[in-house]
């Protein structure tokens, strides 16, 4: 009888299991591309994104919204949403070129993460939207905006089941890493030039939570390639006899450059340190810098030709699913590596040593040097598996200051308060009265809605001075893990890295050079 | 019956919050130069995605369902169960199976009332019961631009050599008494849900009454002597205790999650490589 009554309640509970997965199915197959409407009030006010989407197929669309979609296996749904993104982005292209007053695009690539996709009704693509249209707006529509949204069954588990949904972060983050392949790799690429065949347009990659885990997984292996050629050829380019090598090598040079992103940002990334390590070290022993507006033809470095990162990995200190979820989800996995002997530990023997590589190029002292022990801060590799590579504190090159007083600002990565003797500098919120102080502020901005002052300072004795910038920020720019298409966050990625010092950022032949 | 003597005494905390809450937003008026701030309950401060702030019938029905009713409510039940058949709450049920289900049936039917309760409730009175933090509370924001802005004339028209005022400086601060104030404030009132926002706080009725429907549900459930009158208040106490939780977690998650990412903190730099700003 007993067998009976479990046998029937099981029948029942199984199809509710099944029930609550939510299918693997393609959302934007018949509208690829929508345009997004500008927003017709002033910046600091929300557009609306519930209107009903229209199809981007007219050229003077100021915004638009493709979609790309894979599957769980990394394949894409239909080659024709590819198609339909690359045939956008050259029609800006074209746009710029020949019409008067049309400007350069900016091409804005998104993978989102865990618990989203690209429905409909998705929060993500709602905010992504919302994203492109204060970025429009915040630009005085003097560019055309692109954006490309990568779709991916970020979300397994309806939302009416909370703690399934919570289990099901081993099978995605599986998933996220499984998916990085030929197709998307190739996408990207295809994305960066197609949007550089205008030498002056920019494409910016963006990852969120496993989107940033997927998008440096897929990327790292192939911007390492194109960093290498760039600096091969043209290292050839200077050494070539006859101009006609000369010139090969510096197209070819120049076709390498153009086909990697201009700037990638990870937000909130769910990988594990590990990944950002190889590329750090790959930087480090090749000892980059990189300037984005550096002109070949002046080629010396002055106060508007800054150095500026490549990659960007940011991470909001109340960020719980990567700070505790994270080490937390990894335990176990890590347990198995370690009875495998897979991770290597900190040792003063010449065959086991696992040093961590630094390099700054402003140090006054050295411009590289390793850390060796646990004093100076050097951790086994199973430590880099336990943590987001932004968290942790010896991977970080800036931190950010928030203030807190007419003359005090606080590290919001370790809540050091540091006085500032000019209130003026935070009344003002000026990068030069803070660096009067000897600061080593590289940019200031302020929330629009509090007016409160941050600034990003370069980490003092960094062990890494990279294009690849890591860093903590403060809860009130991102206050948890998924909340990230914000006015706040959207001014402090603008200020910091698109108008450094208050100039647009323009892309006019980026060096990155060692 | 301590904890009902506890929330006797906590209610006049409660009541101090409200008070230096009301007092709160009365001292600084909004600055007519500035932009109106919307903030969505519940919502960060400038999120685009809350565009509508209002607590809609699909939202709530989507919190109800997954708090009350599918696994979330489920797995609470399987786990409190357990520590009920340890210990061995209400005595009248034995440590078998048999008391097992009843303390899990009994807890899943009481979580399943109070969530039809406040769902109900909360749609009679179109009320949006989501915490919010007090830094992130418009009102709170409102001061605080208030005295920034005030701050930043200062030292424009030369004056930043003189000292700002205490208030300026307090409205510049998140800590002290006024979010524990807060977390209380915002855990006996709640919102109207209204699209820009600014809906005016009521006391929390639906939150109240998913608190004694949840205790009351369990009547048929418990034994003669666990149905006293002390005995239902205190589930009903105990329930309202997690309420207070939640929306002290909202206040301090700051805090929390630094002191939980402390303990799972990797790669620290070293005090001797640290450096020291100047």
């Amino acid at each position: 009888m007993k067998l009976k009554t479990m046998t029937l309640l099981a029948a029942t509970l199984l199809p509710c299991l099944t029930g609550c997965h939510v299918a693997l199915q393609p959302y934007r197959l018949q509208h690829p591309a929508i345009d997004v409407p500008p927003p017709s009030v002033s910046p600091s006010q929300t557009a609306s994104t519930n209107l009903p989407a229209k199809d981007c197929v007219d050229t003077k669309s100021p915004i638009c919204l493709a979609f790309i979609e894979v599957d769980d296996m990394g394949e894409l749904f239909d080659k024709s949403e590819l198609d339909t993104a690359l045939r956008l982005i050259r029609q800006a292209n074209d746009l710029a070129k020949t019409e008067p007053g049309q400007s350069d695009p900016i091409v804005l690539t998104f993978i989102h993460g865990w618990k989203n996709n690209a429905s409909l009704e998705n929060d993500n693509v709602k905010g992504f939207q919302a994203a492109l249209q204060e970025v429009y707006a915040r630009f005085k529509g003097t560019h055309r905006v692109l954006g490309i949204y990568i779709g991916w069954r970020g979300n397994l588990i309806h939302s009416y089941f909370p703690v399934a949904q919570q289990f099901s972060y081993f099978n995605r983050e599986a998933t996220a890493i499984r998916i990085p392949g030929a197709m998307l790799s190739s996408a990207l690429t295809q994305i960066a030039t197609r949007t550089h065949e205008n030498p002056k347009a920019l494409a910016i990659f963006i990852g969120h939570s496993f989107g940033g885990l997927l998008l440096e997984r897929t990327l790292s292996e192939t911007t390492a390639s194109q960093i290498a050629e760039a600096t091969i050829y043209t290292d050839e380019a200077q050494a070539a006899q006859d101009t006609k090598e000369d010139s090969d090598k510096t197209l070819a040079a120049k076709l390498a450059v153009d086909s990697r992103a201009d700037l990638v940002i990870y937000i909130n990334p769910a990988g594990a340190a590990t990944e950002a390590r190889q590329m750090l070290d790959f930087l480090t022993f090749n000892r980059y810098t990189y300037h984005p507006l550096r002109d070949s033809q002046s080629a010396t470095q002055t106060e508007d030709d800054p150095e500026r990162p490549l990659f960007v990995s940011l991470t909001s200190t109340a960020d719980l699913a990567t700070k505790v979820a994270l080490p937390i989800g990894h335990g176990l996995p890590y347990l198995g590596f370690k009875s495998n002997g897979s991770f290597r530990e900190l040792s003063e023997q010449p065959n086991k040593k696992y040093d961590l590589a630094c390099f700054d190029p402003h140090n006054a002292q050295h411009q590289t040097w390793a850390l060796t022990t646990k004093d100076q801060g050097a951790v086994s590799q199973g430590s880099y598996y336990l943590s987001s590579a932004p968290h942790m504190q010896i991977l970080q090159s800036h931190v950010m200051l928030k203030s807190v007083g007419a003359n005090q600002m606080r590290v919001s990565s370790t809540g050091q308060t540091i006085t500032v003797q000019d209130p003026d500098a935070i009344a003002k919120c000026d990068r030069d009265l803070f660096n009067k102080q000897n600061l080593n502020v590289v940019s200031t901005f302020r929330l629009a809605d509090t007016q409160a002052c941050f600034a990003i300072q370069v980490r003092p004795n960094r062990c890494n001075g990279t294009p690849y910038w890591l860093m903590e920020i403060d809860p009130d720019v991102v206050p948890d893990h998924s909340t990230i298409f914000t006015q706040r966050f959207i001014s402090f990625i603008i200020d910091t890295f698109f108008a450094p010092n208050g100039k647009a950022l323009q892309r006019l032949n980026p060096q990155l050079t060692h | 019956m301590p904890r009902l003597k506890l929330n006797w005494m906590l209610l006049p905390i409660a009541s101090l919050a409200l008070l230096q809450q009301a007092h709160a937003q009365a001292v600084f008026p909004s600055p007519p130069e500035l932009t109106p701030i919307k903030v969505c309950p519940g919502a960060f401060p400038t999120d685009l995605e809350a565009t509508d702030c209002r607590y809609t019938a699909s939202q709530r029905a989507l919190d109800f369902v997954s708090g009350s009713v599918t696994d979330q409510s489920v797995l609470g039940a399987v786990v409190f169960g357990l520590g009920a058949q340890v210990i061995q709450s209400p005595s009248e049920w034995k440590r078998t199976w048999d008391g097992y289900g009843r303390r899990v049936g009994s807890r899943y039917t009481q979580a399943l009332g109070k969530g039809t309760a406040q769902y109900l409730v909360g749609l009679m009175f179109n009320d949006d019961p989501r915490f919010l933090a007090y830094r992130n509370d418009p009102s709170v924001i409102t001061r605080r631009r208030t005295a920034i802005s005030a701050l930043t004339k200062r030292s424009s028209s030369g004056l930043a050599g003189a000292s700002p005022s205490p208030q300026s400086l307090d409205a510049l601060s998140h800590d002290g008494w006024q979010r524990f104030g807060h977390a209380w404030y915002d855990v006996i009132t709640v919102r109207r849900s209204t699209m820009q926002g600014n809906g005016h706080r009521i006391p929390a009725i639906s939150r109240f009454a998913g608190e004694v429907a949840g205790a009351y549900v369990g009547y048929p459930w418990y034994p003669g002597p666990e149905n006293t009158f002390a005995q239902v208040g205190q589930r009903a106490a105990g329930a309202f205790g997690t309420a207070v939780l939640s929306s002290f977690y909202t206040e301090y998650k700051p805090e929390i999650t630094n002191l939980l990412g402390a303990v799972f903190r990797r790669g620290r730099q070293s005090k001797s490589n640290a450096g020291k700003n100047p």
